[in-house]
């Protein structure tokens, strides 16, 4: 019989968990699928992908999860400009971030003799022919890289290899290692010097260089992008498509939310705080000093979250007592935040009046980077 | 850059400072740990820290 020589991993097969990037598909939009008037702060809409601005810019955009994308790819991140701004201040910028722990990009050595090249792939088209910038900001040692790409009215796969760098070593930790950084808008601050293509030490000047497009030199402009993906070495592979499951419980260890998928969360909602769906609740009497609510997060979260409260109009959660009769009230000391941790909340009630309640709203919990 | 006000302590049942609660971006009953690696922690203290924000007294637990 003959025997069959097994090839080493990567020589001649496409392995999977090889693409670095979380919802690189653009299928998880946890906080809702549509934000308008956006650009005078940093904000996320789709998972994993933040809209980061120094608020500089007068230029604001609506932003969506659109169901529009390459042959297999069913969904992309879209920006469409809602208010132009043609007089760039100096130290105006706009970029689409991704950001990386560094205990999840140790395989590329960064820093080391052995550092390896990092291949970007996506695919993106406008409404109009423009040039925009990919690249990385090493947050760690303070260190960058960018390149060019064009984007046209179709789809195109954007392919960007960069090189590897073997000074600065990424921690090896659950903290904010490097970004990915996709330049939309950028004032002469990032654009007066000559782009640098391969890894120096932080320079504004040449993360964005000049020839760019601004993407608020018009209200025309759109920005469509999916099929994310960051790989080690110098090839593009196809892209890994991931399961929605997959990919929600990785975008889940940055942010969590008691409401279902499919609704956005909000303060009073269209039928009170209990008519959406994945409700949380408790019981115990006023100051009891216990908190029997408990909720834990599945993954547990990358550090201590923010938590906030949503109910009423107020953000108050519901209790009542448990006559089955009464009305419920909101206050504020309903669902009183007791232990907040990685792995999960306990809240109880703090609310005047020493009867048996029931207390009752959602909340999200966010642990990004 | 984030816009954090009504910034108070928040405390356990035992009176013990374990967050910040405020209002972010005009989203009330936001609540923040006393986390390092927490980026609102971070953009929150540094605020406090360079004077622009003052920290009021947790909401009293009711006896």
């Amino acid at each position: 019989m003959a025997l069959t020589k097994l090839r080493p991993a990567g020589q001649g097969f496409v392995n999977g968990n090889r693409n670095l990037i979380i919802n690189g598909a653009m299928q998880v939009a946890q906080r809702g699928t549509s934000l308008t008037g956006q650009g005078a702060s940093s904000i996320f809409l789709l998972d994993r992908f933040k809209m980061n601005t120094n608020g500089a810019s007068a230029g604001r955009y609506t932003i969506t999860q659109t169901a529009d994308g390459p042959s297999g790819l069913a969904n992309c991140l879209k920006l469409d400009v809602t208010t132009a701004d043609t007089s760039i201040a100096a130290g105006e910028r706009l970029f689409i971030e991704h950001p990386f722990e560094g205990q999840n990009l140790q395989s590329i050595a960064k820093g080391t003799s052995d550092a390896q090249s990092l291949t970007l792939s996506f695919y993106v088209k406008g409404n109009a022919s423009a040039t925009y910038v990919a690249g990385f900001y090493d947050n760690d040692n303070n260190r960058q890289v960018s390149k060019q790409f064009a984007v046209t009215t179709s789809w195109n796969r954007i392919t960007l290899t960069f090189p590897p760098d073997t000074t600065g070593v990424l921690g090896d930790d659950n903290a904010l290692s490097m970004q990915l950084r996709f330049y939309l808008h950028a004032g002469s601050n990032y654009t007066s010097g000559t782009i640098s293509e391969t890894w120096i030490a932080a320079d504004g000047t040449k993360s964005v260089g000049s020839g760019t497009t601004s993407i608020f030199d018009s209200t025309s402009r759109t920005f469509f992008i999916t099929g994310v993906q960051l790989e080690v070495g110098e090839t593009a592979t196809p892209f890994e498509h991931r399961s929605f499951a997959d990919e929600m419980y990785r975008c889940r260890r940055y942010f969590y939310k008691s409401f279902n998928y499919a609704t956005a969360p909000e303060n009073g909602g269209s039928t009170n705080v209990s008519g959406n769906g994945g409700l949380l609740g408790y019981c115990g009497s006023n100051n009891s000093g216990i908190y029997s609510g408990v909720l834990r997060f599945d993954p547990e979260m990358r550090t201590t979250p923010t938590v906030v409260i949503y109910g009423n109009s107020s953000g108050y959660w519901g209790h009542l007592a448990p006559t089955n009769s009464g009305s419920v009230s909101f206050s504020s000391g309903s669902g009183y935040m007791g232990n907040i941790k990685a792995s999960g909340v306990n809240f109880g009630q703090n609310v005047s009046g020493n009867t048996l309640l029931i207390g009752f709203g959602h909340l999200t919990a966010e642990a990004e980077l | 850059m984030n816009t954090f006000t009504n910034v108070k302590w928040h405390t356990d049942f035992e009176g013990n400072n374990i967050a910040y609660k405020c209002t972010k971006n005009g989203q009330p009953e936001v609540h923040i740990p006393l986390e390092p690696k927490n980026s609102d922690y971070i953009n929150l203290k540094a605020q406090i820290d360079a004077g622009d924000i003052t920290v009021g007294a947790a909401d009293a637990i009711v006896s």
